[in-house]
């Protein structure tokens, strides 16, 4: 299990207001694969008062398990520094989301 | 109880349906009455309803034990004054309620330093500031602007938010800001003389609705499918009704009773926030209540029915036919209704599934 199979995993949770995936927005800023059964995740949301980030918290645990059943162990932690800004978007959602000639 | 936020949901609901019902006697239905009276009908929409489930929604965010007083004395004062009429100390749980409400967005805002955050902010301040005028005494049309302005800018404030995901240039912010703190100043001008203020909050609102029709984040999702693209159509409607609302007060002058008055409160009120409400109905559910929501092209029954609707309650004001306006009237709270039976609907769909 890699990082990018977790990634890959956590980018079916999709922004229900945009409609584009947790890890293309750039809300997802750590995965640390402890050993085979445990992952620590740190991520962000784009504002402090949004309610959603337990919703999106539940969805990541969720989708993780889904795909790799052997994890006991999911950790996700809500950090706020470095504060969230759109150069964190991925090209794909930037394209998505409407930006022209984004290299 | 494992979900506490759950607690919340019965209360909310019991002001919304207080709402309803005194909406149906402000039409003239031959009902029995309400013990505070139907005369509390903008009051439980606006302060009860609203102002419990968006700064519930705000606790949520924060994540503060105290920052949740706020909807316990606002659904408590309100159950006490507008819905029981047990006198002055409900108004008193309000106040406090929207004063620790302004409280958390203060705290937000020092937290998160942003434009959106300080519109949502001076939105709260609107709120508590109007909830105090209206525990003093005053008569709901002549604190209407700052009611109004406390939805629209925490309204504003959210899609200002989203705004950030899309390519915006300096001089489209500078202009955005320009036009919500002269919205701003509109609410204020109404305390001294609500005819003038009238027409600037008129043109501010107007202009507000065109500026973000071009920046929201709609201009993307509207072409995406599903949820996206639903929400996208809502928050188009309700910028429709900002527009037609505005007009109404250039056109008509604003008039604190009457036809008028009905079409063009409604029109923000159903037409804009409503609107906003039938298509974050999902999202909230999931994030304030943690019931996720299976998203079904269902829910298009339920914000047409609103758009037709409020049409017909619109048109029937502005051409002072009684008769249509009252089933017209009666069709919104319908349509009202049909929005949370879709939504529990849907709640139950998704737990079954998972």
């Amino acid at each position: 299990m890699e990082k990018e199979d977790i990634l890959k995993a956590v980018s079916s949770v999709i922004d229900p207001e945009v409609g584009v995936n947790i890890v293309d927005l750039g809300l997802i800023y750590e995965v640390n694969i402890k050993n085979s059964n445990s992952v620590d995740i740190k991520m962000t949301m784009t504002s402090r008062g949004c309610p959603m980030h337990q919703y999106l918290i539940d969805e990541v645990k969720k989708n993780i398990k889904k795909q790799f059943s052997d994890i006991e162990k999911i950790d996700v932690e809500l950090v706020w520094d470095p504060p969230w800004t759109n150069e964190k978007m991925s090209l794909a959602a930037k394209k998505q989301l409407g930006w022209k000639n984004e290299k | 109880m494992k979900n506490k936020i759950l607690l919340f949901l019965p209360f909310i609901l019991i002001l919304l349906l207080s709402a309803l019902y005194t909406a149906l006697l402000r039409l003239g239905f031959n009902l029995p009455e309400f013990p505070a009276g139907a005369i509390q009908h903008g009051p439980l929409m606006v302060v009860a309803f609203l102002g419990a489930l968006i700064s519930l929604e705000r606790a949520v965010a924060l994540q503060l034990r105290w920052a949740y007083f706020a909807p316990i004395f606002i659904a408590a004062g309100s159950l006490m004054s507008l819905v029981f009429n047990l006198g002055f100390v409900g108004l008193v749980f309000i106040v406090a309620g929207s004063i620790i409400n302004f409280a958390g967005m203060i705290y937000l805002t020092m937290k998160q330093n942003l434009l959106f955050n300080w519109i949502m902010m001076l939105g709260s301040f609107c709120f508590a500031v109007g909830n105090i005028l209206f525990a003093s005494g005053m008569a709901v049309p002549q604190i209407i602007f700052l009611w109004l302005g406390y939805l629209i800018l925490t309204i504003l404030g959210e899609r200002l938010e989203l705004t950030r995901m899309r390519p915006i240039s300096k001089k489209q912010i500078n202009l955005g800001k320009f036009l919500i703190y002269g919205f701003f100043s509109s609410l204020f001008i109404s305390l001294a003389s609500v005819h003038n203020a009238a027409l600037i909050f008129a043109f501010f609102y107007i202009a507000l609705a065109i500026w973000f029709y071009f920046n929201d984040i709609i201009r993307a999702t509207i072409k995406a499918a599903g949820q996206p693209r639903f929400t996208a159509i809502g928050l188009l409607f309700g910028y429709l009704w900002s527009i037609i609302a505005g007009v109404i007060l250039i056109v008509y002058g604003f008039q604190n009773t009457g036809y008028v008055y009905d079409a063009f409160i409604h029109s923000i009120m159903l037409g804009f926030v409503f609107s906003m409400i039938f298509v974050h109905a999902p999202i909230v559910f999931a994030g304030v209540f943690r019931q996720p929501v299976k998203y079904s092209n269902r829910f298009y029954i339920h914000l047409i029915l609103l758009q037709i609707t409020l049409a017909g309650r619109v048109y029937s004001d502005l051409v002072i036919d009684n008769l249509f306006r009252q089933w017209f009237g009666f069709a919104n709270v319908l349509t009202i209704l049909l929005l949370f039976a879709n939504t529990a609907f849907s709640v139950y769909q998704g737990k079954k599934e998972s």
